[in-house]
C-alpha cells in the first residue's frame, strides 16, 4: 500500500472508509426489516396514502416521495438524499484534506520532490477519493442488501446499487469541487466553502421541486440529477441522462483544479488578480506595532477566528430563510389541508396545523436546527485544530491556565454561534415584518434561542470529547448530532420509546413555536453544557498535551 | 569509556556546589521520570542549571531531551520525580513559571493566516508587556520579514519567528529545543550573539542540539542524556579535559597484552599483528598516559601514535548504546 501516492491515499482512509461506509451500511441495513412493520394490516393502502400525503407536504425539504407500497420506494424516500449529503461531507472532507491539507502539511512538498507530475500527485489522489467512495459504496450496498434478506419484501439488486452509485457520485462531486476550491483557500476555508455549496444545492434543488416558479433553480444543483435518478421506484426508475451528468460533472472540475494546481506556486494559493507591490528603496524589517482587538486576548482571537465562517453560515441560512418565507404565503393553506387531513400524521403524534406557527415550525425550523448543529459541529474544528495541527504546544508556553484558554476559546465560540443565530434571527423578524406573516414573537424569539442553546451543548460535548482525544472529538461529536437527529425525526415512525428519544438534543429541543419553548429542557441542556465543560476543564488541565 | 552516574549535587554549578536549595536553581530537576508504557520516556533524571549559565542539552533522536523540555513546561505530566524553575514547581506553579520562561519547541506550528508581526503582538499580549521596539530589533537582526503571512515563510524563517517570541518579552529562562535547526549560518551567528547577550544580563538559557560546534561555542555546561538517563554532566573544560587518548602502539617483537589490559583507565584494547611487528590499539584516559607509556618502554617500541579525539568523538561515544562500536 505503500507503492504509490493512490495506494497510500487509500491505506489512509481504511479507517474512515470502514467507520463511514459501515456506519451507512448498519442503518441502510435497518430499513428494510423497519419497513416490514412499517404499514401492516387490512387498511395498508390507506397508511400508504396518508403517509404519502404527509411526507409529500415536507417536499421541499427532502423530495417528492414515489411507490412507497414497494419496499424499493420506500428506500428511495428521504435516504438518498440524506445519506448523498452525509456522504458529501465525507467528500468534501476528504477533497479539501487531500488537496490543501497535506500542503498546509508540508506533506505535498516533499511528494512534489519525487519524480511525479503536479498532475500526477492530484490526479493520484482524486482517484484515490473515487476508489474510496467506491469503497463505502460497496458496504452501503452490502448493508441494503443484506438488510433485505431479513425483509419480507425484495430489494433489485442492480437497481439498488445504481441508487447507491448515485449517492456515490453525488459525494464525489462536492469532494472534487473541495480539490478546485482548495487551489484557492485554506483547508478550513475549503471545508466552509464547499459545505456552504452543498447547502445552496440542496435548497436550490429543495425549492426548485416545490416551488413552480422557482423551478428552474434545480438545473443548477446536482441534488437535482441525484434526485432525478430512482432505480429503486418503479414508477420513475433509473434516469441514464441524470446518471450520466453527475458522472461526468466531475471531470471538468478536476481538470480544472489540476490546471490550477500547475499554474500555482506551491504552499500559495492560485490569485485571479494579484497586487503587484513596489520594490521599497531599503529593505527594513521593522513594522508598526499591528494592535489589533482581535490579538488583545484568546476570546477575541476566537471570535475573530470564527467570524468568517459564521458570516457564511448564516448568510447562507438566513437566505434559505428569507426564500421560504417570501413564499410562505403560497404554500401555507396547501401545506395546512395536506397535513391536516391525514389521521397517519395525527397518529404520529404531530399536532393539528391551525397556525403559522405550526407550519413555519415544520418548514423551516426541522431544517434549521440541524444545519445549526453542523455548524456548531464546524465550531470544534477551530479548537481541536490548534492541537492536531500543532499550535497548542506554544500557545501553552504562554502563561495563561489551561482553564482560562480553554473557556475563553469555548465562550468565544458560544459568542459567534449567538451572533450566527441571532443574524438568522433578524432576518426571520424582517421577513415577517415585510411579508405581513403573523406569528407569536416571544415564541419566535424563544425557538432562536433554543437553537442557540442547541448548538452549546453541542459544542460543549465537542471541547469535551476533545478534552480526551482532540482528535477524535469532530468525527464523535459529529456522529452523535447526526444520531440525535435521526433518532428525533423517525422516533414517530419507528414508535421508539419515549426515554430513548429524551437522549436526543433535537428532542429536548422540541417544537418551541408551537408549543413554546421548553424551559425546563432548556436549563437541562444549558446544565448539561456547563456540566460537559467543567469536565472538559479538569482533564485538559492535567493531560498531556501532543506535539 | 568510563561509566558515569551523575551527581546531582556536583551537577549544580561550575565548580563547588553552594547551595542544595532548589530555589538557588534556574531548573532544578529531581528524579523527574515520563514513561509512555514502553522503552521511550525518561528515567530519574537529575539535574540542576544555575541561575546565568547556558546549558547545553544533548543526546540522540529520542533520548528524551524533549519530554524533560516538556515536562519543565508542563506540557506533559511527569511519572515520577519533580521539575522546578526558579524554586517554583513545574506543575503547580506552571502559570508563575511560564510567566518567567521564553520556549521555543523542537517543532511547532503558529496561525498560517497571520503574519509574522501579528503572530508576535498575539504572543506579546498573551505574556503582558513586550516592548516592540524590541520586537523591531530583534526581527532587524534575523532578518525576517515581519508583513509576510506565516504559511508564505521559509522553514528558517519561521523559525525566527520562533525565536523572536521566545526572546521578546526578555525572560529570566529561555528554554530552547534545538534553536538553530533551519538558521542559515549568518543567523546562526546571530543568534549565538543574542544567547551570549542573554547571558550577560544574567539570564540563563538552556537549549538542546545537535550541533557540537554550538555547544563548545556557547555552552557553559552540557548534560547528555541516553535512553533516558542522563549519562554525563559537566562543563565543557571539565570533559575536555578528561579528554581520552586514542594510542597505537607497535612493537618490535611479541608483549602480553594483558599487561596493558589490566591497568586502570585503560579500554578498547586490540591486538593485532602487522608484517611481523605486533600492534596494540587502546583508549587510554589521560590519567593513565603515564602508566601506559612506562609499561610501554619495557618493550621494543618502533613506533608510538597518540591522538586525542574530538569532542564530537568524546559526545558520540556517550551517544551510543553500550557495545556499539564506532564505524
Amino acid at each position: 500500500m505503500l507503492r504509490n501516492i493512490f495506494l497510500k491515499t487509500l491505506r489512509d482512509y481504511a479507517r474512515a472508509i470502514l467507520i463511514w461506509g459501515g456506519g451507512i451500511a448498519l442503518l441502510m441495513a435497518s430499513i428494510p426489516p423497519s419497513y416490514d412493520g412499517l404499514f401492516v394490516g387490512p387498511t395498508r393502502n390507506f397508511q400508504i396514502r396518508e403517509f404519502e400525503k404527509l411526507t409529500n407536504s415536507f417536499a421541499f425539504l427532502l423530495g417528492k416521495i414515489y411507490d412507497v407500497d414497494t419496499l424499493g420506494g420506500f428506500v428511495t424516500y428521504r435516504y438518498p438524499l440524506v445519506f448523498a449529503a452525509i456522504l458529501s461531507i465525507f467528500g468534501l472532507i476528504a477533497g479539501s484534506g487531500l488537496s490543501r491539507g497535506d500542503e498546509e502539511r508540508g506533506l505535498l512538498d516533499l511528494l512534489a520532490s519525487t519524480p511525479h507530475s503536479r498532475a500526477s500527485i492530484l490526479l493520484q489522489k482524486w482517484a484515490g477519493v473515487v476508489v474510496i467512495l467506491g469503497a463505502i459504496g460497496v458496504l452501503i450496498w452490502t448493508g441494503l442488501m443484506l438488510g433485505s434478506l431479513g425483509s419480507k419484501y425484495s430489494l433489485d439488486g442492480g437497481a439498488a446499487a445504481l441508487t447507491v452509485l448515485n449517492i456515490i457520485l453525488a459525494a464525489l462531486f462536492f469532494g472534487t469541487v473541495a480539490f478546485v476550491i482548495g487551489q484557492f483557500q485554506s483547508r478550513k476555508a475549503t471545508m466552509g466553502w464547499t459545505g456552504g455549496l452543498l447547502a445552496l444545492t440542496w435548497l436550490l434543488n429543495s425549492l426548485g421541486d416545490s416551488v413552480n416558479a422557482l423551478g428552474w433553480l434545480r438545473y443548477f444543483s446536482p441534488l437535482y440529477y441525484l434526485s432525478a435518478n430512482k432505480p429503486l421506484a418503479r414508477s420513475i426508475g433509473a434516469n441514464w441522462g441524470a446518471l450520466t451528468v453527475l458522472a461526468i460533472a466531475p471531470l471538468p472540475l478536476i481538470a480544472l483544479a489540476v490546471w490550477l494546481y500547475q499554474k500555482r506556486d506551491q504552499n500559495d494559493f492560485f490569485y485571479l488578480f494579484r497586487r503587484t507591490k513596489a520594490i521599497p528603496a531599503r529593505l527594513t524589517y521593522s513594522v508598526t506595532e499591528p494592535k489589533a482587538w482581535w490579538l488583545a486576548n484568546p476570546f477575541n482571537f476566537a471570535v475573530k477566528s470564527s467570524l468568517l465562517l459564521t458570516f457564511l453560515w448564516s448568510t447562507g441560512i438566513a437566505a434559505y430563510v428569507a426564500t421560504i418565507m417570501s413564499v410562505f404565503n403560497d404554500i401555507r393553506d396547501n401545506l395546512i389541508n395536506v397535513i391536516n387531513s391525514s389521521d397517519l400524521y395525527k397518529n404520529l403524534g404531530g399536532a393539528t396545523l391551525t397556525s403559522n406557527e405550526a407550519v413555519i415550525s415544520a418548514v423551516l425550523f426541522i431544517f434549521l436546527i440541524i444545519v445549526f448543529a453542523a455548524y456548531a459541529v464546524q465550531q470544534i474544528t477551530g479548537w481541536t485544530g490548534d492541537e492536531n495541527e500543532g499550535r497548542l504546544e506554544l500557545l501553552l508556553s504562554a502563561p495563561q491556565p489551561r482553564w482560562k484558554l480553554l473557556l475563553s476559546r469555548f465562550a468565544g465560540a458560544v459568542l459567534t454561534t449567538g451572533l450566527g443565530v441571532g443574524l438568522v434571527g433578524l432576518a426571520y423578524a424582517l421577513i415577517i415584518i415585510l411579508a405581513n406573516i403573523k406569528v407569536d414573537p416571544a415564541r419566535s424569539i424563544g425557538a432562536f434561542v433554543g437553537v442557540w442553546i442547541l448548538c452549546s451543548v453541542v459544542e460543549a460535548a465537542g471541547y469535551l470529547i476533545a478534552a480526551f482525544r482532540s482528535g477524535l472529538a469532530v468525527a464523535l461529536v459529529g456522529g452523535l448530532v447526526i444520531v440525535s437527529y435521526l433518532l428525533d425525526l423517525f422516533a414517530p415512525l419507528f414508535k421508539l420509546p419515549d426515554w430513548i428519544v429524551s437522549f436526543s438534543v433535537f428532542h429536548q429541543y422540541g417544537r418551541p413555536l408551537l408549543d413554546g419553548l421548553n424551559w425546563n429542557a432548556q436549563f437541562l441542556l444549558l446544565g448539561l453544557s456547563a456540566a460537559f465543560i467543567a469536565v472538559a476543564v479538569w482533564r485538559f488541565r492535567q493531560r498531556d498535551i501532543s506535539k | 569509556m568510563q561509566t558515569f552516574v551523575p551527581n546531582p549535587a556536583q551537577a549544580g554549578a561550575n565548580g563547588p556546589v553552594a547551595s542544595n536549595n532548589p530555589a538557588d536553581f534556574a531548573i532544578y530537576i529531581e528524579n523527574l521520570s515520563k514513561s509512555y508504557g514502553g522503552s521511550r520516556g525518561i528515567n530519574e533524571v537529575n539535574l540542576r542549571v544555575r541561575p546565568g549559565e547556558v546549558f547545553g542539552f544533548l543526546g540522540p533522536n529520542g533520548a528524551g531531551k524533549t519530554t524533560t523540555i516538556r515536562a519543565l513546561l508542563n506540557l506533559i505530566a511527569p511519572t515520577g520525580g519533580r521539575a522546578l524553575v526558579n524554586g517554583l514547581d513545574s506543575q503547580r506553579d506552571s502559570v508563575a513559571i511560564k510567566k518567567q520562561i521564553g520556549y521555543l519547541p523542537g517543532e511547532f506550528a503558529l496561525y498560517p493566516n497571520l503574519t509574522g508581526a501579528q503572530t508576535l503582538e498575539y504572543f506579546a499580549n498573551l505574556r503582558g508587556k513586550v516592548d516592540w521596539q524590541y520586537v523591531n530589533s530583534l526581527a532587524e537582526r534575523l532578518e525576517l520579514d515581519m508583513r509576510k503571512k506565516f504559511r508564505q515563510y521559509s522553514r528558517g524563517n519561521k523559525q525566527k519567528v520562533g525565536i523572536i517570541q521566545a526572546l521578546m518579552h526578555k525572560p529570566s529562562l529561555l528554554v530552547l529545543d534545538e534553536p538553530t535547526s533551519g538558521l542559515d549560518p549568518l543567523n546562526q551567528q546571530e543568534f549565538y550573539k543574542m544567547v551570549r547577550e542573554v547571558q550577560a544580563e544574567g539570564r540563563t538559557v538552556f537549549f538542546s542540539s545537535h550541533i557540537m560546534s554550538e555547544v563548545e561555542k556557547t555552552c557553559d555546561r552540557v548534560a547528555i542524556i541516553r535512553d533516558g538517563r542522563l549519562v554525563r554532566i559537566g562543563d565543557i573544560a571539565e570533559l575536555t579535559g578528561l579528554r581520552v587518548h586514542n594510542l597505537e602502539l607497535t612493537f618490535l617483537g611479541s608483549v602480553p597484552a594483558s599487561e596493558f589490559s589490566a591497568l586502570p583507565g585503560v579500554d578498547k584494547l586490540e591486538q593485532t599483528s602487522i608484517e611481523g611487528h605486533e600492534v596494540l590499539r587502546c583508549v587510554v584516559r589521560a590519567d593513565a598516559l603515564d602508566a601506559v607509556v612506562k609499561t610501554a618502554a619495557r618493550y621494543s617500541i618502533v613506533n608510538f601514535v597518540s591522538r586525542e579525539p574530538s569532542l564530537e568523538e568524546i559526545f558520540l561515544d556517550y551517544y551510543r548504546e553500550p557495545g556499539q562500536e564506532a564505524k
